[in-house]
């Protein structure tokens, strides 16, 4: 540990210290060392939740399949597609032991989580239309594809954000230090 | 206003892993801060009983797993406690 607590356990020293106009260089370096410790292990905790590689190409290709066999005659398979789906998630969690936080609003991540939904829906609906009525029995692949790809794309999108905000991070530790 | 709670060294170093997370396990975050079960356990009991942190016990096969996550909060207690420590720094 690289700081100590100077302020016992009493927080009416602790009161007294912030009203207090003057405060001493150990009592500053004391804040800052705290203040950079906890930027290390936010970072740290950021590093461990990073999301693996592996883990955005499977969720992609089970996504994109769910699709494809939701929309041919194959859709009796999907159900053995949404075990797996649970799977990747386990045994990623269980790699990581961390889930990183995607977003404090609850409200926003309960809409995103329907627009995907729905736009899944809507892929899967159209898809079936198409084979279906039209005849065109090549557009489960397509629609997979569509969908693994863009399930790709985010899951990588999100996995540099991740990476960003790391390197930001050590980049203000190191700034700091 | 600093928070006597979250000040303390360890268990400022609990919140700030926390808090970018959704959870993390119990062996990750003792790993991180390179202390005993013990020692952990006592910290976060303390979090616990102010209600800035929850503690999710669970089995995977035959071990039991602790799951930890900030509550709301904890999370407003901590951005406002990193908020003051920044404040105090930067009028200094």
């Amino acid at each position: 540990m690289n700081y100590h607590f100077p302020l016992r356990k009493d927080s009416v020293i602790l009161l007294s210290i912030m009203e207090r106009e003057i405060m001493t260089n150990e009592e500053i370096d004391h804040y800052k060392d705290a203040l950079s410790e906890a930027k290390k292990s936010e970072a740290a905790a950021l590093k461990a939740a990073l999301p693996k590689k592996w883990f955005g190409i499977a969720i992609a290709l089970i996504v994109g399949g769910l699709v494809a066999t939701n929309g041919s005659e194959y859709f009796q398979y999907s159900g053995y597609l949404i075990v797996g789906l649970g799977l990747v998630i386990a045994i990623h969690h269980q790699q990581t032991g961390a889930t990183p936080l995607l977003t404090t609003n609850k409200k926003m991540g309960i809409s995103a989580l329907l627009l995907i939904i729905l736009f899944f829906l809507l892929i899967t609906a159209v898809v079936r239309y198409t084979t279906a009525q039209l005849g065109m029995t090549w557009t489960p692949l397509l629609g997979g594809g569509l969908v693994g790809a863009i399930v790709y794309m985010l899951a990588k999108s999100e996995r540099e954000k991740y990476i960003t905000i790391i390197k930001e991070a050590e980049l203000e530790i190191n700034d700091d230090a | 206003m600093l928070d006597p709670i979250i000040h303390a060294p360890n268990r400022l170093q609990i919140c700030a892993f926390l808090a970018p997370l959704e959870m993390a396990e119990f062996q990750l975050l003792r790993d991180h801060l390179n202390v005993s079960d013990s020692v952990l356990s006592k910290h976060l009991s303390k979090l616990e009983g102010e209600g800035y942190l929850k503690q999710h016990k669970h089995k995977v096969g035959t071990r039991q797993r602790t799951s930890l996550s900030l509550t709301s909060k904890g999370r407003k207690a901590f951005k406002s406690h990193i908020k003051t420590l920044e404040e105090i720094i930067s009028n200094r």
